[in-house]
């Protein structure tokens, strides 16, 4: 009997101690949180709009009050209403549903090509910038090869030839996104290689050995954000349609239309700019507070 | 032309010519016996058979008469611009503009009136109608939703509506599964719903096309008129009847099958259409899956039947002259753009006795026919097609369209301004 | 550093063969050829487009054509167009003063936007004035070029019935004329790099702002703009040197949209269209011309580090 009590009290104990530790870490966390927000309000901002994004494109089915290809041409062009809160567009859809769907391509490509160019340039401008010598010489010929290259022509030619044989749209999709990874990682490997030559002889950094993990951040912040207008609208201009994505609808029929029905390029304008944005201060936010230099100043 | 004559040698040396060397030599060695001289101003094409279509023939854009003192000097005609229109050539720039000046021997005295046009080169359709709206431009082809804007915002700008002769085309192999069944052919074409094509893709302002384009006046045969009978109900929107057709040819439950078609190449208006085509076609039974083909491969493969079925695909027929230019072409076994590989012995008779018929009513009934024929086969299933329209300042008269390949200075014979145009 | 130059100079030329090769073959990779696309109305017989492709060229092995075109560059022949004939230099020549002048406008317009405004965002960290320098960077950053280039020839033509001039000048004939139809999309090429720049400029500032040798100067009590130009500002510049470098080659291929929307006869256009129809020689050549603007560029970025950072050597 003793020993049952004894196992109960100990089982309380540990789930008090849990509880306790558990509400000290959530405070913590609380905490940091409502200090990042109170000290960096933009970079908070910024934030809420990528979790939005995010939250956006998971739940698209059961945010969207209409499936993104169906219409009918009798209802075109509505202005915005109770039944369409941003309107139909030129082949009376609801553009709302096109817009929440829309953030799907989006998130897909920007995260997938920020992936595979930042690892690459990562990669490349570290062991480039490091080794120096004839290995830096040779690898940077290898990226001359592939700076010296037009995107254009990079960009056209590797979707024109991988998606010639009946690709589906979720395989284009990746196509895009490595394709623009791969146009971003040259150009930012030579950022990296440039920031790694500039710190690489600095003597408090060689002890360190640290220089690693802010390269990585730089590359983080400027990889990322900088890339990501460009990703979202030179890439979705390649989704097959009726997949809504922002960038074509902006160029398609926004552009086409905006004089006589000017919602059909307001909201997906509206959409990128919000997206590049936020993920731009997010991660200007999220740079200044990592990094050990500038941690606690001003 | 180069301040002498055309004369019949010239068009005897030139014919000739494309006849022994020409890259599309076929279109002529098919028909043509032998070219002969009557006199100075007169030629005399000695035909292997009757060939209706044969005027046109020799006047598509792919054969000029050439002078010979200028190929036999040059090796070819690259190195001089040569001409006997209207205007004379007297500039181009890449990318930038056409300049072209009065010729004062124009064989119609008096005319042109302009002493000289310049055709700017502009890519964006959004700039042209910028330019239109500035007064930079004092005429250009709008899409029918800029029509719409324009005729918004600027009343002062005419514009002249014409219809054109493209076809819309829906095709796949005719003679594979499941497109062989005449009943799968016929629901993908109660399926299409041309109204709402016209409606989202030329702002209402469109016309049906039959197997023949409604740009090709004289022998379109109108689908919604008294004549055409009663396989004009094939071109009516049906969903329930292209169901029950899906599934007594064997698909109930509906029938998967891949669309492809081409993003890259004929401009947001078509592009459109794809997208409204797939959405048609899955209402009425078909699980389409949409593949995009860049149209430099699309041209030189799926375009000439080259593809795997099961597929069908959308696309557009290049606009031509003649209406045996479409039937010979696409549906003939022996023709040069039959997509779908049709070869069907009743539509060969029909087609080839249309070509050796030279009374004109007596050819346009025969093509009627075929379209009333074809109405009910619906080897390629043919989509609507939307008006031309050209705008243009107030202070510009007389102006002619003309819908064919080359753009003619021809339509600029008589064009005047008036002194409103602003300097 | 005179050695170094000498191997960078040398290694040019791998650099050369390397992208040659690579577009040459690429670019024969691409399905379709000039031939059928030039021939795609009245088509069909099969026997006249194997004449012409002959005609062309077009069907001797691989490495017999890389080597005809490698002899031809040797000689100074870029080659002619397949689709015309005409010689392609004379279009390189016409187009690239067009795309030079774009450019250097659009550079020249970022900087004035982006240094200044990023060197002071940084010093103003996380005060209104770097959030409203920021906002309005990323702002830039955040609309579409294509987007502010329609938007910039169409309302004005509505509002006041004015567009930018739409036939093209060139510059030594009426630079008043040609500047007032490049001065847009200038403008716009401008404002779009310039969001990027600026936000690059900032944290190349606060990283350096943060360093020994900068508080030192700041504890000294030189003033505070002495040490942000003088000390600061230059080694902040050198990640910044590198971006500029790398927009050349976004300069060149990246303008095509503005120089459809503005009607102006430059390389990206033109190189689209080669593309598009399959034109190889011309491909060849823009890339081939293309590739020997980045490498220099890049070699003189490369130049640049040393003499903004004389920490770093080559050896």
């Amino acid at each position: 009997m003793s020993s049952y009590a004894d196992q109960l009290s100990t089982r309380a104990l540990t789930r008090e101690a849990d509880a306790n530790a558990a509400l000290k870490s959530n405070d913590n966390a609380r905490v940091a949180v409502a200090r990042f927000i109170r000290r960096k309000p933009l970079g908070a901002f910024g934030g809420f709009l990528v979790l939005l994004m995010l939250f956006t494109a998971i739940f698209a089915d059961a945010i969207a009050p209409f499936p993104y290809d169906a219409g009918k041409g009798d209802d075109r062009l509505q202005t915005p209403s109770a039944a369409h809160i941003f309107g139909t567009d030129n082949q009376g859809r609801d553009m709302f549903s096109r817009i929440v769907y829309g953030s799907r391509v989006s998130v897909v490509i920007g995260f997938g090509a920020v992936f595979v160019g930042t690892g690459l340039a990562t990669i490349i401008g570290l062991l480039s910038g490091y080794a120096g010598g004839k290995f830096d010489l040779f690898f940077q010929r290898v990226v001359d090869i592939w700076i010296a290259f037009p995107a254009l022509v990079l960009l056209i030619a590797i979707i024109t030839i991988f998606t010639t044989r009946n690709t589906d749209a979720p395989t284009s999709i990746a196509i895009v996104a490595v394709t623009l990874g791969l146009l971003v990682a040259a150009n930012s490997s030579r950022v990296v290689r440039g920031a790694v030559l500039a710190v690489r002889n600095q003597a408090w950094m060689e002890a360190a050995r640290g220089v690693g993990v802010t390269d990585a951040r730089i590359i983080m912040r400027h990889v990322l954000p900088n890339v990501f207008p460009t990703i979202l609208i030179l890439a979705t201009v390649q989704v097959k349609p009726p997949m809504p994505a922002w960038g074509s609808m902006l160029s398609g029929s926004g552009r086409q239309f905006f004089l006589i029905a000017p919602w059909l390029a307001i909201w997906p304008g509206l959409a990128i700019s919000l997206a590049v944005f936020g993920f731009n201060m997010f991660g200007d936010a999220l740079r200044d507070v990592l990094d050990p230099r500038l941690r606690g100043t001003r | 032309m180069n301040g002498r004559a055309v004369t019949a040698d010239d068009v005897i040396w030139s014919y000739n010519r494309f006849i022994k060397d020409g890259v599309q030599k076929a279109v002529l060695t098919s028909v043509v016996k032998e070219v002969k001289k009557v006199d100075d101003a007169t030629v005399q094409f000695i035909l292997k058979e009757v060939s209706a279509p044969f005027e046109n023939t020799i006047a598509s854009p792919i054969f000029w008469i050439m002078p010979r003192e200028v190929i036999e000097a040059d090796g070819d005609a690259r190195k001089r611009v040569i001409g006997t229109g209207p205007y004379i050539f007297d500039k181009f720039e890449k990318g930038v503009q056409v300049i072209g000046k009065r010729n004062p021997d124009y064989f119609i005295t008096g005319v042109p009136y302009l002493d000289e046009i310049v055709l700017l080169i502009i890519p964006e359709d959004a700039t042209a109608v910028a330019g239109l709206r500035a007064k930079q431009i004092d005429l250009t082809a709008v899409s029918q939703t800029d029509r719409k804007s324009i005729a918004a915002d600027n009343k002062e700008i005419q514009l002249l509506d014409y219809p054109q002769n493209l076809l819309y085309i829906l095709y796949w192999r005719v003679n594979e599964k499941p497109f062989n069944d005449i009943r799968v052919r016929q629901a993908a074409s109660l399926a299409l719903d041309r109204d709402e094509n016209i409606k989202v893709l030329y702002e209402g302002r469109g016309t049906y096309n039959a197997h023949i384009p409604s740009g090709l006046e004289s022998f379109w045969l109108n689908l919604l008129g008294p004549d055409f009978g009663v396989n004009a109900k094939y071109f009516k929107r049906d969903v329930a009847a292209a169901k029950k057709l899906l599934a007594d040819a064997g698909y109930p439950t509906g029938l998967k099958v891949p669309i492809i078609s081409v993003l890259d190449a004929y401009g947001n208006t078509f592009n459109t259409s794809v997208e409204l085509v797939q959405k048609q076609l899955k209402e009425a039974g078909f699980d389409v899956e949409f593949k995009a083909q860049p149209y430099a491969s699309y041209i030189q493969t799926t375009y000439l039947g080259k593809f795997d079925a099961p597929a069908a695909v959308w696309g557009l027929e290049t606009p031509v002259q003649d209406p045996n230019d479409y039937l010979f072409n696409m549906y003939h076994p022996k023709g040069a753009r039959n997509h779908a590989g049709v070869d069907d012995p009743v539509l060969t008779d029909m087609i080839e006795k249309q070509r050796a018929t030279v009374d004109r009513a007596e050819r346009i009934k025969l093509v009627y026919d075929i379209q009333r024929y074809l109405a009910e086969k619906q080897y390629i299933v043919i989509g609507p097609i939307g008006n031309v329209t050209v705008a243009y300042q107030p202070w510009v008269k007389d102006y002619f369209p003309q819908s064919d390949y080359g753009r003619a200075s021809e339509q600029y014979l008589r064009m005047w301004l008036d002194s409103s145009k602003p300097k | 550093m005179q050695r170094y130059l000498l191997r960078r100079f040398v290694l040019i030329l791998p650099t050369l063969i390397g992208v040659t090769l690579f577009v040459f073959a690429m670019i024969r990779f691409l399905p379709g050829d000039a031939v059928s696309l030039m021939l795609e109305d009245y088509r069909g017989y099969a026997k006249d487009l194997e004449d012409l492709r002959a005609k062309l060229g077009l069907t001797l092995p691989f490495h017999e054509q890389y080597f005809n075109w490698v002899a031809q560059i040797a000689r100074g022949d870029l080659g002619n167009s397949l689709r015309d004939q005409s010689p392609v230099i004379e279009e390189i020549q016409r187009r690239i003063p067009i795309t030079v002048e774009l450019g250097l406008l659009g550079l020249i317009i970022s900087i004035l936007i982006s240094i200044p405004l990023g060197v002071y965002s940084a010093v103003r960290q996380d005060t209104l004035s770097d959030y409203i320098a920021r906002s309005t960077a990323t702002g830039f950053l955040a609309i579409p070029g294509f987007w502010l280039a329609t938007l910039s020839i169409t309302l004005p033509s509505i509002w006041w019935k004015w567009t930018p001039p739409l036939r093209y000048t060139q510059f030594a004939d009426d630079p008043a004329k040609n500047l007032a139809q490049m001065i847009l999309p200038a403008l716009i090429l401008g404002i779009g790099l310039s969001g990027a720049l600026m936000r690059l400029t900032r944290t190349q500032m606060l990283e350096v702002l943060r360093q020994d040798y900068i508080r030192t100067a700041w504890a000294k009590g030189f003033a505070e703009r002495v040490v942000i130009f003088r000390h600061a500002l230059k080694n902040a510049f050198i990640p910044v040197a590198t971006l500029l470098g790398l927009q050349v080659s976004v300069l060149i291929s990246g303008t095509v949209v503005l120089e459809s929307i503005f009607v102006i006869p430059g390389m990206g256009r033109f190189l689209l269209d080669a593309i598009n129809s399959r034109d190889y020689p011309q491909v060849q050549a823009v890339v081939f011309i293309f590739a020997l603007l980045i490498i220099f560029s890049n070699l003189i970025v490369d130049i640049l580090y040393a003499w903004l950072d004389p920490r770093i050597r080559y050896s």
